[in-house]
Parts: structure tokens; sequence; C-alpha cells
């Protein structure tokens, strides 16, 4: 409890601070309660030592000393040398020394396409870890998933799958995250690709050292 | 003739029933003037104008472009045929609308033809003509289509797609199987092979459950 009404606090010392420093900019007088509140907050008090100096120096700049002008001028000159070297250094020298990701290629480059792997049919690859969704032994290209069909099902749900001899959609399909049993296929796990792919050899995309169970 | 004209121009018009027997009269009169060869040639050049003008009104009707033709065939089935396999595919043979929709022959061409204008007084009336309207309505329209390819045995498939041409060797093994299977038993393309170029409708493998179970039994093999 204490930890919270600290961090209470602390929060609204910041908030203060923050109002100290905007109010400070348009000659407002930093309200005493925020002396009072930094005495608690130990950690922030460096912080407006250094705000009180700002401050100072900003009382400084708007009674218009010649000082002030002179670092206005100071940062405009810099501006303009700051323009002229980016205008001198050519779009081409950046390039050359910047590298992205896929390496020299232009923005607008089209990327290499992706190699193709044909679905493996006819044989049935085995789960690598035991909670992996089995994988698909034939092509679902052309299958219709949305709102209003499911053509796996056509074939995977009962009591379809007995003449088409097909495996069945495990009996975990048919319950929905209440737990409650449901005659259909549950609508969080409607479609189907979003968890079961269909099997090709496909070369990792990243190098990795997952080992499938059986290599154990 | 004298006659018919003062008489024309005397009640204005002429009873229909009287028309037609003076038209009727002139046809069955023998030519006084022209000779047979002339009456022949005429015919057949006419013959040649009507026949081929009729044909090829048949065919313009009978085309992808004439199918988009109206939106509800555009916005709704086109589109969705489109990049399908019979749209495209690795050889570039295409399938398009009326080489699946409208039979082949003539005599069914016909009947097809006619029953078209079915659909066109639909679209007149703008049963289909937004999505909402297509979406609910399209269960019956698969339904029929699936009936008629039930009845016809899958005709427009089986113009290009055949039992005996296919090498069921150069199949995978899983279309194997069951092409064997469904040769045996006597199925047809459409039992199995639904929305290949369009989406399903919803409830789609409720109502093809349903349709297999009555037809079966009306029409057994």
């Amino acid at each position: 409890m204490t930890g919270d009404g600290n961090r209470g606090k602390r929060l609204n010392a910041r908030f203060l601070l923050v109002q100290d420093y905007l109010s400070s900019r348009w000659r407002v007088e930093r309200p005493a309660a925020i002396a009072e509140e930094s005495q608690g907050a130990g950690w922030l008090r460096p912080a407006i030592e250094g705000q009180k100096k700002g401050r100072s120096l900003a009382f400084k700049r708007e009674s218009g000393d010649k000082k002030g002008v002179s670092i206005v001028t100071w940062k405009i000159l810099a501006c303009l040398i700051v323009a002229v070297f980016a205008c001198m250094t050519s779009p081409a020298d950046a390039a050359d020394s910047l590298q992205s990701l896929r390496g020299n290629a232009a923005v607008n480059e089209p990327d290499p396409s992706s190699p193709i792997y044909p679905v493996r049919e006819g044989q049935r690859y085995e789960r690598s870890f035991l909670q992996q969704p089995p994988m698909i032994p034939h092509r679902v290209d052309k299958y219709e998933i949305d709102l209003k069909v499911n053509q796996c099902l056509r074939c995977h749900d009962w009591p379809n799958n007995a003449q088409e001899n097909a495996p069945l959609v495990s009996v975990s399909h048919f319950y929905d995250r209440a737990g409650t049993k449901l005659d259909n296929v549950a609508g969080q796990r409607w479609f189907c690709t979003q968890c079961h792919a269909p099997q090709v050899d496909a070369k990792p995309l990243v190098a990795n050292r997952f080992q499938p169970a059986l290599e154990k | 003739m004298d006659q018919a004209d003062g008489m024309a121009a005397g009640s204005g018009v002429m009873p229909p029933l009287r028309l037609a027997a003076r038209v009727w009269a002139l046809l069955a009169r023998p030519s006084g003037q022209f000779s047979l060869g002339l009456l022949v040639l005429v015919g057949f050049l006419a013959g040649i104008v009507f026949w081929g003008g009729f044909n090829w009104g048949l065919e313009t009707t009978n085309n992808e472009s004439f199918c988009r033709g109206c939106h509800e065939m555009d916005q709704n089935v086109y589109r969705e045929y489109r990049t399908s396999v019979h749209d495209q595919n690795r050889s570039g043979v295409r399938a398009s609308c009326p080489d699946c929709h409208v039979p082949h022959d003539w005599t069914h061409k016909m009947m097809r033809k006619i029953q078209a204008s079915n659909e066109v007084f639909h679209h007149l009336l703008g049963d289909i003509d937004t999505r909402e309207k297509f979406e609910a309505k399209r269960g019956d329209l698969a339904k029929h289509v699936w009936t008629a390819m039930k009845e016809t045995d899958s005709r427009e498939c089986r113009n290009c797609h055949n039992f005996d041409s296919m090498d069921l060797a150069r199949q995978n093994e899983r279309a194997r199987t069951r092409h064997s299977q469904a040769e045996d038993e006597g199925k047809t393309c459409i039992d199995c092979h639904k929305g290949i170029a369009h989406r399903l409708p919803a409830g789609a493998l409720d109502s093809e459950r349903a349709l297999n179970e009555t037809w079966n039994a009306v029409h057994p093999k």
C-alpha cells in the first residue's frame, strides 16, 4: 500500500514538473506545492534543480537581452549549414553506404518468388510432437472454407466420413471453448487450415535446433 | 384490289380473319409471273440469310461476354469463376460459361435456349439484382443446376472429361481410387464435383446429401 502511495506521489510530482516546465515559459510562478512534493520523491530532486536553472535561462531569454537573440541566430545558421551539406551529398552516396536486409536492392525491386513445393500425397507424415495438428496428406488449394461452407467437412465430418472412408475430425473439435459438447464442429475449429497444413517437403525458413520427437 | 383498297380506306382496319384469308389465298395461288428457277434461287438465298442469321443470333448469345452482360452474372458467378481451374490452368485451355451451361448438341441446346427466357424474365423482375438477394436464392439456384446435371448424367462435363479417356494411372492415388469406385457405382461427375467453378451456397453439404438421397431413391442405378 505504501508503495502505491509513493507511486501516486511520484506521478503527481512528474505531472507537476511538466506543468512547471510549461508554465515557466509563460512566466507563471511555480506552485509552492511542488517544492513539498519533491521533498517526498528524492529521486526527482536533481531534475527539478535542473528545471529551475532552465527556468532562470528562459526568464533571461524572454526579458529580451542580446545574449538570447544571438542564440537564435546561431541556431538558424547551424540549420543552414546542415541543409547545405545535405544538398551536397547525393542520394546515390547514401544508397552505397546504407544496406537494407535485402542488400543493395532498390526499394521497388520485386523479391524473387519463393520455391513451390508439391504436396506429398499417398503417404502420411508422422507428427513431430504429440500436440501437433496432423498434416493433410492431399491437396486442399481448391477447397472452399468460408462462413458458408467448409468443404473439408464433406468427407471428414460425421456421418460422411464413413462412406467417404476418411478419418473423422477429432472429438475435441466438437467442444466449444466453454466445454459444451456440440453436434457440429465448433466455431473456433471451423477454419481447418489455421492449424492443419498440407504436407510438403519444405525446408526450414530459418535455421533452428528443433528435433522431431521420433528422432530424439 | 380496287375493292380492297376502297374497303381499307372506308372502314380503316381490315378484320384480322379476312386479312389472314387473303394472305393465304395469295400464298396458295401458283405463281404466274416468276419462273420456278427464280423462286428456288430466291428461296435458297433467303434460306442462307435467315438460317445464317438465326445461327449467328444463337452464337452471339452463347459466349462469355454475353453472359457477363447482365450484372447478376458478372458480379456474382463470373467473379468466382475467374482464377478457378476452368479459367486459368497450366495448359491454358479454358471452358467458359456456355461450355458447361449450354448443351452442345442442337436439340438440347434449343431446349436450354427456350428455358433461358425464364432467366431473362427474372432478370427483368430484378429477383437477384443484389448480392444479398442472390445469396439468399443461391441454394435453390445451385440445386437446379445440380439436378439438371444429374438428369443429363453430367453431359456437359463429359464433353471434355470422359471416363473412357481418363488415364487413371496418371492420377494421384486418391483420385484413382475414387474415380474407379465412382465408375463402378455408376456415379456422375456432379455427385462429387460441386462448386468447382463457383462458390457453394450456405448449407451446401446438407442439401447435397438431401438431393443424393431423394434422387437416388427415384432413379435407382
